[in-house]
């Protein structure tokens, strides 16, 4: 943008727009606030009408948080979180973009590339409950009923969403880069590491974000592949259906402990805000 | 075929562990014997972790890992479908623990030692509801009653009696509504609070036998159920309205914080009632069913009990952690903590809470809760929701009838 | 180049191997079940497609159909609707452009079980406080506790959630229309609501039949919300189909039965999605 346009551009920017969508943006936040007030009040404040629900309380008290932390045994939980979402991005991302380089660079010509494409995208339209309990059954069976199992699962699920995304990207990237490195001797291998695999980095980002998220929030894989045993896998959302029916008559304690689960995210979200929203914006256009 | 299946996975889950990057191994690094307590009841985990200790303390060669999740039947249901459930199981008294016990997961305990620790009458109860010739697969542990609590501070401010028969229930309720209050708190958003009412009166309106007869079909649902029915629903009139919008803790709360004077629920909500106003002047007495106090009778089951799985690696171990349970002063912890009752045949004193309850207790007048025999598909509950929503009488007995032939015929 | 072809199905190939195994052998064993009246566990037979035939009399199953489809459509409609919307105002001259995106994003990020969790006490308590106090007979009782108004909960909760994501979508696609598509039609004298239809609207198209393919797969296979929410209460008016097969699969004693029902389930997502594809791309418009 030249600098002539950029002042046009401040001129021309409008307010009205701009007050509406920001009124529009109080339904986000309405949720998040009363979900915060209600975490940091204590029962005593808690009246059954709208000020009981929204107005600040008198005294501020982090004591509810102290409280959810040791009850939901917060950093176990938020642990095993963090390392199910950590290893399935970057087991996602390697797995995915090998596969749709195969695919992508073959499936013009080789039937069965086709074919692999095909089988892997259509998986998106089977229903996970559909998969559970024979799933369930053959996890045990493998002894994959644990962590590494799930972010195993992981791979397999977003498979479909992954390789549709990497597919559609790489067939923009030219060829010609990979001949002239086949030329000099590389072979395919290292083509993928060396050219293909760093080309791919904004689709890498959107694919990181995408599974992250599904990764973390998801509640019914690991509801049914990780409880058990000494319940040492126990993932965040799972430790919080718990909480519900453990404590749930405390709602100040019980919305600290939402705060809690949303937390992290909500922090990873304002550092990476732009990577993010870029990387969605990327799976749209590109993929 | 099966050598195949075998080298596949062995070859499959050694390719995952070098893709992955770690160990598959699950056995256990230590010399310890582990088991693992399923227990149903989230609000009880923190006790049993406490137990737990003591056992491990007591007992330094055993590891014992108490698993409580949310969601506790389907998790359950998804351990037996994987094939490795947990070493114990505590359940309640439901159709869920028959099937399984008809599934041959668990172990016979009818001739055990631990059984017999337990007062006769729940072995009995027990074996009446597995319907196994008299075997029974579980150690009963506590026992539950399923009444009414009620505000003792505003029964006093308000002049009120406790009530004996279902005309003064409703003449107390009305007097109540008269003075502005709420007469019950009802949380039947959550299905299963709508048992609370049900169990006392139909077990109430129907005999031992009744459930035998609707198979043989010298009985029917229609007719025993008629009345419970036209009084679960007067109920609602007495209710703070907008039923079905309000789950357990809400009531719990609501009833705990004086908006109602009266809350219809087992012993098992005591500890979260107290736990929310600790000041609380808590009674509770039998649900009065009948129209006759002489017929009336208090409403039980059995709260939890343990069964030992087949294919636990580790069973005398878990017959130990039984035997522990049983142990006065064990007993004496949960029960303190859960405001249970104790089916083990020990010593007990009444909480103050549950004087009200404690004669009809004591002297066996006892009805057995009708929950425990209803196979899950049945949906009672839920269907009594959908009933007191659309007063469809027809679809709820169709529903009823249905579901009990599929489930009874062999 | 015979090693190339070689490396190629070497990156594909074990994949596409694993993907079968944890992704298409439960599926089969699903089918299988869905022809026994096994339990789950014991011992069961085989009985053809008598599970099928109990399926379209079981009043239950039916409702939950009607429930999801009901669900699905609507929510899809409004979800898009609303994000076309925001994305123009979004995308359009602004102040705060970035911040306000970064703020219409959040709910995208946070786990739809706890987000459950939150909506439920705004619509137990908050909600029917504020219509009390407005004197509004419609607002003063929860929605959730009516099987007539149930669902709108669970459409506001889950559209909450996620609009979020589709309106970033949609401000990607607007993003590629070139500035100068609009000069030119300015000066044919287009009026902005023209422009949206002549212009904006087949240009994004291709991202409103991704958005709509999408969405209808998602709130096909609803089921953190409800659980949060309703647990597919009252009266099973929000029971989804997914809902039902995790419960009476699960919980209950019908998982042969539910099997049965996830195939049909399985089959009609599979043919509601190449359905909206169809018609969709007919009507795309390809820069």
């Amino acid at each position: 943008m030249r600098k002539g346009e950029q002042l046009k551009e401040v001129e021309n920017k409008r307010w009205p727009m701009t007050i509406l969508l920001l009124v529009l943006g109080i339904a986000i936040l309405v949720p998040l606030y009363m979900a915060f007030v209600i975490a940091i009040k204590q029962p005593s404040e808690m009246t059954n009408d709208i000020a009981g629900a929204l107005a600040l309380p008198k005294q501020w008290s982090l004591s509810n948080f102290s409280e959810a932390i040791r009850v939901t045994d917060f950093w176990h939980t938020a642990g095993n979180s963090l390392i199910i979402t950590v290893c399935s991005v970057a087991a996602c991302v390697l797995v995915s973009s090998m596969v749709s380089y195969a695919i992508a660079r073959n499936m013009q010509h080789k039937k069965v590339y086709k074919f692999f494409y095909y089988y892997l995208v259509s998986a998106m339209f089977v229903p996970f409950s559909m998969l559970m309990l024979p799933l369930v059954k053959q996890m045990a069976f493998f002894h994959l009923d644990n962590k590494i199992g799930v972010i195993f699962l992981y791979i397999v699920f977003n498979m479909a969403m992954n390789t549709l995304l990497y597919v559609g990207y790489l067939k923009n990237i030219p060829i010609s880069l990979e001949e002239s490195a086949y030329i000099d001797g590389a072979n395919t291998w290292s083509v993928f590491w060396k050219i293909i695999f760093p080309l791919l980095k904004p689709m890498h980002a959107t694919v990181a974000v995408l599974t992250a998220l599904a990764a973390w929030n998801d509640v019914l894989l690991p509801l049914v592949m990780l409880s058990g045993g000494d319940g040492k896998d126990t993932t965040l959302p799972l430790a919080q259906m718990m909480f519900q029916s453990q404590f749930g008559t405390n709602y100040n304690l019980a919305f600290a402990s939402y705060i809690l689960a949303l937390l992290p995210m909500l922090v990873f979200y304002l550092i990476a805000q732009k990577q993010i929203i870029n990387g969605v914006t990327n799976g749209a256009v590109k993929g | 075929m099966k050598t195949f299946k075998r080298v596949f996975a062995a070859v499959l889950t050694a390719s995952l562990c070098a893709v992955t990057g770690a160990g598959c191994s699950r056995g256990e690094n230590s010399d310890k014997k582990a088991i693992e307590v399923f227990v149903f009841k989230p609000e009880s985990v923190e006790i049993f972790q406490e137990l737990g200790a003591k056992f491990e303390k007591e007992n330094p060669d055993i590891k014992v890992y108490v698993n409580s999740p949310g969601d506790a039947y389907a998790i359950l249901k998804a351990r037996m479908v994987k094939g490795n459930p947990p070493d114990i199981v505590g359940l309640d008294a439901t159709q869920t623990y028959v099937d399984y016990a008809k599934a041959e997961i668990y172990e016979d305990l009818t001739d055990s030692d631990i059984i017999k620790k337990v007062k006769p009458s729940y072995i009995q109860m027990l074996a009446d509801m597995e319907g196994m010739d008299g075997k029974v697969h579980a150690m009963p542990f506590a026992a539950n009653v399923t009444g009414i609590m009620y505000n003792i501070d505003k029964f006093e401010e308000l002049g009120l009696s406790v009530p004996t028969t279902w005309q003064e229930l409703t003449e107390v309720c009305e007097t109540i509504q008269d003075a502005g209050e709420t007469p019950f708190y009802l949380g039947y958003k959550e299905d299963w609070t709508i048992n609370s009412a049900w169990n006392p009166l139909a077990g109430n309106f129907t005999t031992a036998d009744f459930y035998q007869n609707v198979t043989d079909k010298t009985e029917s649902f229609e007719e025993a159920y008629d009345e419970p029915l036209r009084r679960i629903l007067k109920l609602n009139d007495y209710s703070q309205g907008d039923v079905f919008s309000f789950n357990y803790n809400n009531a719990t709360v609501g009833f705990a914080n004086g908006e109602s004077v009266m809350y219809m629920q087992g012993n098992w909500a005591i500890p979260m009632i107290l736990q929310t106003n600790p000041e609380m002047n808590l009674g509770m007495f039998p649900f009065p069913a009948m129209d006759d106090a002489q017929d009336n009778r208090l409403c039980a089951s059995i709260d939890l009990m343990f069964s030992i799985t087949k294919s636990s690696k580790q069973p005398k171990e878990a017959v130990r952690f039984l035997e522990f349970l049983t142990a006065q002063e064990n007993v004496n912890m949960y029960m303190e903590d859960q405001f249970g009752i104790p089916a083990i045949d020990c010593e007990f004193e009444f909480p103050e809470a549950m004087e009200g309850v404690v004669e009809d207790f004591e002297e066996g007048n006892i009805v057995s809760s009708p929950q425990a025999y209803y196979p899950s598909e049945m949906k009672v509950p839920a269907t009594i929701q959908t009933y007191m929503i659309d007063g469809d009488k027809d679809k709820l007995f169709r529903q009823f009838n249905t579901t009990w032939q599929d489930a009874h015929e062999e | 180049m015979k090693s190339k072809d070689k490396i190629f199905m070497s990156m594909s190939l074990p994949i596409v191997i694993i993907f079968f195994c944890f992704h298409t052998i439960p599926l089969f064993c699903g089918f299988f079940y869905s022809l026994t009246n096994s339990k789950g566990f014991g011992i069961y037979d085989f009985i053809g497609f008598k599970n099928y035939l109990k399926l379209f009399q079981n009043a239950q199953v039916m409702n939950a159909y009607m429930f999801t489809f009901k669900f699905a459509v609507i929510t899809t409609i409004l979800v898009n609707v609303i994000s076309i919307i925001l994305a123009l105002g979004l995308n359009s001259k602004i102040h705060f452009k970035g911040a306000l995106r970064g703020l219409y994003f959040v709910p995208n990020i946070l786990g739809g079980l706890i987000v459950g969790y939150i909506f439920n006490f705004l619509f137990t308590f908050v909600i029917p406080a504020v219509g009390k106090s407005l004197g509004w007979e419609g607002l003063s009782s929860s929605l959730l506790g009516k099987p007539e108004t149930a669902w709108i909960g669970i459409v506001i909760c889950v559209a909450w959630q996620s609009i979020a994501f589709n309106t970033i979508i949609y401000i990607s696609g607007l993003q590629t229309i070139p500035e100068d598509v609009y000069e030119a039609s300015a000066i044919d004298g287009a009026s902005g609501w023209n422009n949206f239809w002549k212009i904006t609207f087949p240009l994004i198209a291709p991202f409103f039949t991704i958005n709509m393919v999408l969405c209808m797969r998602n709130f096909l296979m609803v089921f953190d919300q409800i659980m949060s929410l309703t647990s597919g209460g009252p009266a099973e008016s929000t029971t989804s189909i997914s809902m039902l097969i995790y419960r009476n699969g699960l919980t209950g004693n019908q998982f042969g039965l539910q099997s049965a029902n996830s195939v049909i389930y399985f089959i009609l997502i599979v043919a509601i999605s190449a359905f909206q594809l169809k018609v969709l791309n007919k009507r795309e418009v390809q820069l």
